[in-house]
């Protein structure tokens, strides 16, 4: 029964069968127009005229070739309301827009969207620094006179870690990214960081507090393996292929009716 | 016509995976760049909804929950009202179409059907690092049913032919889009209102004793059980395409979903036990049972993983309310649990998800100030304590409908069991979700049993009497239960302005401040949820969440540590050792301590909110430790200490400006505190709760940006008033603060002699 959709849709795609022309009324024009100035409150200029009948012609074609293939079982109940023509439109876009077959997705083709798109899969950049906290309370001269000591050298870990204030975030960051950071720290911290030179201690201000900030490695923005987002390409491959169905199915449709506008 | 297109995809791109059983992988077990032992705060909110919820939906909510994880990630989205624009040239065609929404709104500057006239989206440096979608289980298939009669590709063998669907044009079509109750629904959205719609559906489904669904969802609800299996598929869908699985582990998404039971069931005239009539209640007793509303008994579910249910549980497959009273239906086909408990539920979804390899699962009831005083009676046996202690590791404290930590009215002092003058943050005036307006609460009219901080002393209080096991040993979260698929906006500037329920927030401005109206005048924006994590991951981040190292803020982003044991060094505030030293001589938060002989130490360490480019974070006020504790005859105390900074600091904010004074609070504040009354024989619990300089309350916000004068009353007769006289009598009523103290609580360390 798998096969039923799929004749459906070679039927309705097929070129063989000319359809009864679309004839809008000036009526209809009219009334598409009067439509459009109860929701924008301004008359539709030309542009918005001609958009209005495409799209009105398009629902058309779309429902007729939904009565075409079969009657919808609440055709009793819903039809001549408006709701039983924007279901039926609905329908035939969802069949003209469907796989019927498994998604078969080739790895030639993830390559080639991943490299297309690299920009969307850059990692942010990334810093890996520590720091010494010194709270505003504790003043602004024991930060100088620590970077005077650091800046001199042969500091120890131990020490460095003995000298800050406590921070709740601790004195080590990892290859954290440069948005991570601006979440903890704030923009203009994080700007700074970004910008010290590596190895050497400096003095940066935070909304917290005073810190001497080591830089020790930093890492530019980097391509993230395509393995870590390959399921995000696929369900875009296959979103676009939706796309793709439908765009070619209504362009076929067109080709079957002649259509004329009063 | 792309975007038209995209309102069907909905159910679409689920055909592709429904006939198959959801992938049962193990945990993906990648490592971040960024990991770190001692572990780093992580942001986050786990409870928000979308337009899968029915409640949303009839508000024109648009976004799903892919949306959602968007925003959580810092990207722009939309909200209503939305205006039909497909027929406007004057912009381009999206070049991506894909790269807006799966559904009907697209954002200005591109063409579609429909255009959201409002964005939002967080500042700079305000994106979370982890989200949990969790919207309403209880109408998931009737909410898709009745907006979108979503489809998914059928032909005779495929299950919704097999569930009595309709399989027409290669799809199957669930009925019930053209039933009454869905046209209602949808009505609901042209009104521009929130009404009767959301009543239908949320009586016989939620408040109900034998919840039913609506006659649409045919023979035993069939098409809509069937539906919501398709939705649930699409959210497992959403959060796996939204999780960063690079080593940079930017975002990390949770599937989940919200459980909903609000039973309006009463309580037993002598011993208070829930009852839905006089046969549940022991002999001589009456149930008194009638009140407006129900008993907020809600949970949101979170899964470790993509490892989940095959379908979320609702209140109609385990109702907790349904008690033994003769018309509980549902009580009748299965063993009849206790009354508005959640025994049954957490049996059932133990049980589904212990048999799907991988699986793992937590429950976190929230708002019990909106319960009746019924969110944590006393368990019944052994087996309800035991397994609501396993799975319900934490509760949500902080949220747009109220603070649930603790009450407080200085009219009438130690009312609901506090002292703590604190306790008069962000408390609402409704015993019940629904219910109605209380003008002047009192104990009896909003139950001491309502607040978490009660909740906790009688835990120990049941701990004490049965061989140590707490079935109340909560961590705590905050988060915003937000409508509009915007987790984490919790920016009092901006909540009137983008509100948090749909077209509410501009259709009637004027209902926000509304001091009757449950999400009116005394809701707020809202809370986050922060975990102590080595890495933004899935594992990690759910394990923080198991044991408990998490704390609540109520909406602003200060960073807390919080450690306790008698080990603790005096000194740990005077180096930068403190973080490695917590872990080597205590516990963090939501830690255990068992047979000290010493005196507890806790030590707590906090840096006040960074704030953004725009706005300086808030300075600190000072730091609590709260502190509950069981005595030998079974009484129990509690008790708040200030251990660092100053409650007399002077600091203020100008109404008018809502500019807050400088020179006064702290950036960072760091203490060690000893228990002077420790007594090791005594179960007891200890948390931090550090407490900002006050703020504007997003409400004067409001107020000032209508530029509402209380020294000028307008004239009603003079068209060209700034507000009007309902915004002047609601500024000015003094009903709520101009100012509050945002603030952030830890969770608990707990102590078992």
């Amino acid at each position: 029964m798998r096969w039923i959709p799929i004749l459906i849709l070679v039927w309705v795609l097929g070129m063989s069968n000319r359809r009864e022309s679309i004839v809008i009324p000036k009526e209809r024009v009219q009334e598409l127009r009067a439509a459009f100035e109860d929701v924008h409150r301004a008359e539709p200029n030309a542009q918005q005229t001609q958009a209005m009948i495409r799209q009105d012609i398009e629902d058309e074609l779309l429902y007729r070739e939904a009565r075409h293939v079969g009657e919808d079982p609440r055709k009793e109940a819903l039809e001549g309301s408006p709701l039983f023509k924007k279901l039926m439109v609905q329908k035939m876009k969802l069949l003209l827009s469907r796989a019927f077959e498994p998604e078969v997705i080739r790895e030639d083709e993830i390559q080639a969207y991943y490299q297309k798109h690299r920009s969307q899969f850059m990692a942010s950049p990334s810093m890996t620094f520590q720091h010494i906290f010194i709270q505003p309370s504790n003043g602004s001269r024991r930060a100088d006179t620590l970077l005077e000591k650091f800046n001199e050298g042969g500091v120890t870990r131990d020490q460095w870690m003995k000298w800050s204030d406590p921070f709740p975030m601790g004195l080590t960051f990892r290859s954290i990214s440069r948005s991570m950071l601006e979440r903890r720290f704030g923009e203009r911290f994080t700007q700074s960081v970004f910008e010290l030179p590596i190895h050497q201690w400096a003095r940066v201000e935070s909304p917290f507090g005073v810190h001497l900030v080591r830089v020790d490695a930093r890492a530019p923005e980097t391509l993230i393996p395509l393995d870590s987002v390959r399921t995000s390409i696929v369900q875009e491959i296959s979103r676009e292929r939706e796309y793709g169905r439908l765009d070619f199915a209504m362009k076929r449709l067109k080709q079957k009716y002649s259509v004329s506008v009063f | 016509m792309h975007a038209l297109f995209r309102s069907y995809r909905v159910m679409f791109g689920i055909s592709m995976a429904i006939f198959g059983p959801l992938n049962a992988s193990a945990g993906d077990g990648h490592r971040c760049r960024h990991y770190t032992p001692d572990k780093q705060a992580f942001f986050g909110d786990l409870h928000s909804h979308s337009v899968y919820s029915i409640d949303a939906a009839t508000l024109d909510t648009r976004n799903t929950p892919y949306d959602s994880y968007r925003f959580g990630k810092g990207k722009k989205v939309g909200l209503p009202p939305f205006v039909d624009t497909r027929y406007d040239k004057s912009v381009s065609p999206p070049l991506n179409p894909g790269a807006v929404t799966d559904h009907p709104y697209c954002l200005p500057g591109e063409r579609c059907e429909f255009t959201a006239t409002r964005t939002v989206q967080v500042p700079k440096g305000r994106a979370l690092d982890f989200v949990a979608a969790t919207d309403h289980s209880e109408q998931l298939g009737e909410t898709n049913i009745c907006f979108w009669e979503g489809n998914v590709a059928c032909d005779s063998s495929t299950p919704c032919a097999q569930a009595g669907q309709i399989c027409y044009l290669g799809s199957c079509v669930p009925k019930g889009y053209d039933s009454v109750s869905c046209a209602l629904a949808r009505e609901e959205v042209s009104r521009l209102r929130s009404g009767t719609a959301t009543t239908l559906f949320a009586v016989p489904y939620v408040t109900a004793e034998s919840p039913t669904r609506l006659p649409f969802c045919g023979p035993n609800g069939v098409h809509c059980v069937f539906q919501a299996r398709n939705v649930w598929q699409r959210m497992v869908q959403d959060s796996e395409a939204a999780y960063d699985r690079s080593d940079e582990c930017s975002f990390t998404s949770f599937v989940g979903y919200e459980y909903t039971p609000t039973p309006s069931m009463g309580y037993c005239s002598v011993d208070f036990t829930a009852c839905w009539d006089s046969v549940d209640c022991s002999a001589g007793q009456t149930c008194n049972a009638s009140k407006a509303g129900g008993d907020n008994l809600h949970r949101n579910i979170i899964f470790k993983d993509q490892n989940v249910i095959f379908e979320p549980i609702s209140n109609i497959a385990a109702p907790i309310g349904c008690g033994s009273g003769s018309s509980c239906v549902n009580g009748a086909n299965t063993s009849p649990g206790p009354i508005g408990s959640p025994l049954r539920m957490l049996t059932e979804l133990k049980k589904q998800c212990s048999a799907i390899q991988g699986c793992d699962v937590i429950s976190i009831p929230h708002n019990s100030n909106m319960s009746g005083g019924a969110m944590f009676r006393a368990p019944q046996n052994a087996e309800e304590a035991a397994i609501r202690r396993e799975m319900e590791p934490l509760v949500e404290i902080y949220q747009i409908k109220g603070q649930s930590e603790c009450r407080y009215s200085s009219e009438s002092p130690g009312a609901w069991d506090t002292l703590d003058p604190l306790c008069s943050f962000e408390t609402t005036s409704f015993a019940h979700l629904n219910g109605n307006y209380i003008p002047h609460p009192n104990s009896s009219t909003i139950l001491p049993s309502n607040y978490v901080r009660n909740v906790l002393k009688s835990g120990l209080q049941y701990a004490a009497c049965h061989n140590g096991k707490n079935p109340f040993e909560f961590g705590f979260i905050g988060d915003t239960d937000n409508h509009d698929g915007t987790p984490g906006s919790t920016d009092p500037q901006n909540y009137a302005k983008n509100g948090a329920h749909g077209n509410e927030s501009f259709t009637e401005p004027g209902s926000a401040l509304n001091e009757a109206y449950f999400l009116g005048l005394e809701a707020n924006p809202g809370g986050l949820t922060v975990t102590w994590a080595e890495e933004n991951t899935r594992e990690s981040i759910f394990a923080a969440l198991k044991r408990r190292e998490t704390y609540a803020t109520s909406g602003t982003r200060p960073i807390v540590r919080f450690f306790g044991g008698s080990n603790l060094k005096k000194n740990m505030c005077d180096s930068g050792h403190f973080v490695q030293e917590g872990y080597q001589n205590g516990v963090p938060m939501g830690g255990n301590l068992a047979h000290e002989k010493k005196p507890l130490r806790f030590a707590v360490l906090a840096s006040k909110d960074p704030g953004t480019e725009d706005r300086e974070g808030t300075p600190l006020q000072r730091i609590q430790i709260i502190k509950g504790w069981v005595d030998a005859s079974g009484s129990t105390h509690e008790a708040t200490y200030d251990i660092a900074g100053n409650a007399s600091n002077g600091a203020t904010v100008d109404p008018k400006t809502c500019r807050e004074s400088r020179g006064s609070g702290s950036d960072a504040l760091c203490a060690v505190w000893e228990d002077p009354d420790f007594h090791p024989d005594q179960h007891a619990f200890y948390y931090a709760r550090v407490i900002e300089n006050p703020s504007c309350r997003w409400s004067q916000y409001y107020c000032n940006d209508r530029q509402v004068d209380c020294s000028k009353k307008p004239d009603p007769s003079n068209p060209s008033s700034r507000y009007t006289e309902w915004e002047y009598n609601q500024c000015c009523s003094g009903y709520v603060p101009a100012a509050v103290q945002q603030r952030a609580s830890t969770s608990p360390i707990w102590y078992a002699p």
